[in-house]
């Protein structure tokens, strides 16, 4: 897994490449946690994230939880496969996400 | 249903499966169920999670324990299961209103005697099950659930993860039929979410940047969150689960250790009752524990 992060004042832009899944979730979590701190918008890009699992799901919606006390999230350029698991998990009614 | 990756959203993939219409009802569920999950943090500041995140991996563990027996349960059955990984907790955040209208509901026995009843929050932690099964009697029409029959399956189910007798048929039927045709197994479901629950319960880290770990005070919370630092994951295995455990500090090691003998006795429960009354299996027999360092 890849992350690059893009910084535009208060808002934070965090591209994900590869998998999201139990062996890279605790390094996605970290990036978030070292990030996030004075961020007001946050956009997480799934361009080239090729996988999500529960692990990976868990931290994203922690963030979101994290982000409504602080400003706002948004998930964008999401495939198939990733927003497959948002609507068979019922996470496309809470998640703001924006597909490919 | 093994997938590339696994057993990852097996269950919610079957179900979608097996019928759109009880899919659509869970997912639509997931919604509300996630801003009533969160209540719990007004009663339970600094506790592990129980939100959503914790369902998510209730069901994930669900998923790995099931593994391919998933292919013997039918729609009503796992619509049932999801429902109660999410509502098995829903009982933790009730309001105070809740608190005393249920409370007129359970039978405590002779909890009082020894518990003050003052202790609001340790009256909920300790009937927590069964405040979730009385929450979700009362705002079951919130829900669109689809039948009594599928509303007392997932009561039960919930009620089910902590302290019930599972072997009892009168409230743990092994087929009761709905509306479909299909049965659905009480005691098989309610089994598989109490070891997923205790497992994460267990193993499951509060997300870093949610809580403030080194604001902790309370004894009981530090020794939590101090095996939750030292276990590295929870393998499921077909035959087995093993703790990954990494610690340099003995009592947190011994304290692991107890709590995995907590655990081998939850699995040999679920199992004598899974296999002993019900057409299912639970393969899994032992906790392993592995560690990475000496003690």
């Amino acid at each position: 897994m890849n992350i690059n992060t893009i910084k535009d004042n208060d808002k934070i832009t965090i591209a994900v490449e590869g998998r999201i899944d139990s062996t890279t979730a605790s390094e996605f979590e970290a990036a978030i946690k070292n990030e996030t701190e004075q961020v007001s918008e946050l956009v997480f890009d799934f361009k080239d994230l090729a996988y999500i699992s529960s692990a990976g799901l868990r931290i994203l919606l922690g963030t979101q939880k994290l982000m409504m006390n602080k400003g706002k999230m948004k998930i964008i350029n999401v495939n198939e496969t990733v927003n497959e698991i948002f609507e068979i998990t019922g996470f496309s009614y809470i998640l703001d996400v924006e597909t490919l | 249903m093994v997938t590339a990756n696994g057993y990852d959203y097996a269950l919610e993939r079957r179900l979608r499966e097996l019928s759109p219409e009880l899919h659509d009802r869970f997912t639509e569920s997931v919604f509300g169920l996630q801003h009533i999950l969160s209540n719990y943090l007004l009663v339970f500041p600094t506790f592990t999670d129980h939100t959503e995140l914790h369902s998510l991996n209730v069901i994930d563990f669900c998923n790995r324990i099931i593994g391919t027996g998933i292919e013997n349960l039918n729609a009503d059955e796992i619509y049932a299961l999801l429902m109660g990984c999410y509502f098995h907790d829903t009982g933790m955040g009730i309001s105070e209103k809740d608190y005393h209208d249920f409370s007129q509901k359970i039978d405590f026995g002779d909890y009082f005697e020894t518990h003050s009843r003052e202790k609001y929050s340790d009256v909920i932690r300790d009937f927590h099950n069964e405040f979730s099964g009385l929450f979700l009697k009362k705002y079951a029409p919130l829900f669109d659930i689809p039948s009594e029959e599928h509303l007392r399956a997932i009561i039960q189910i919930s009620r089910g993860h902590r302290k019930t007798d599972l072997a009892d048929e009168s409230e743990y039927p092994i087929a009761l039929k709905v509306q479909s045709g299909n049965t659905i197994c009480f005691p098989y479901l309610s089994a598989l979410i109490r070891l997923a629950d205790e497992i994460d319960v267990a193993a499951g880290r509060n997300l870093s940047f949610l809580y403030d770990l080194d604001s902790l005070t309370d004894q009981k919370d530090i020794i939590e969150f101090g095996k939750h630092e030292a276990i590295k994951e929870v393998q499921v295995h077909e035959d087995k689960f093993v703790i990954v455990i990494e610690t340099d500090d003995d009592f947190v090691f011994n304290n692991i250790k107890k709590m995995a003998g907590k655990m081998q006795k939850t699995v040999d429960e679920c199992r004598r009752v899974v296999i002993g009354r019900t057409p299912y299996v639970i393969t899994q027999k032992s906790i392993e524990l592995r560690s990475n360092n000496e003690h």
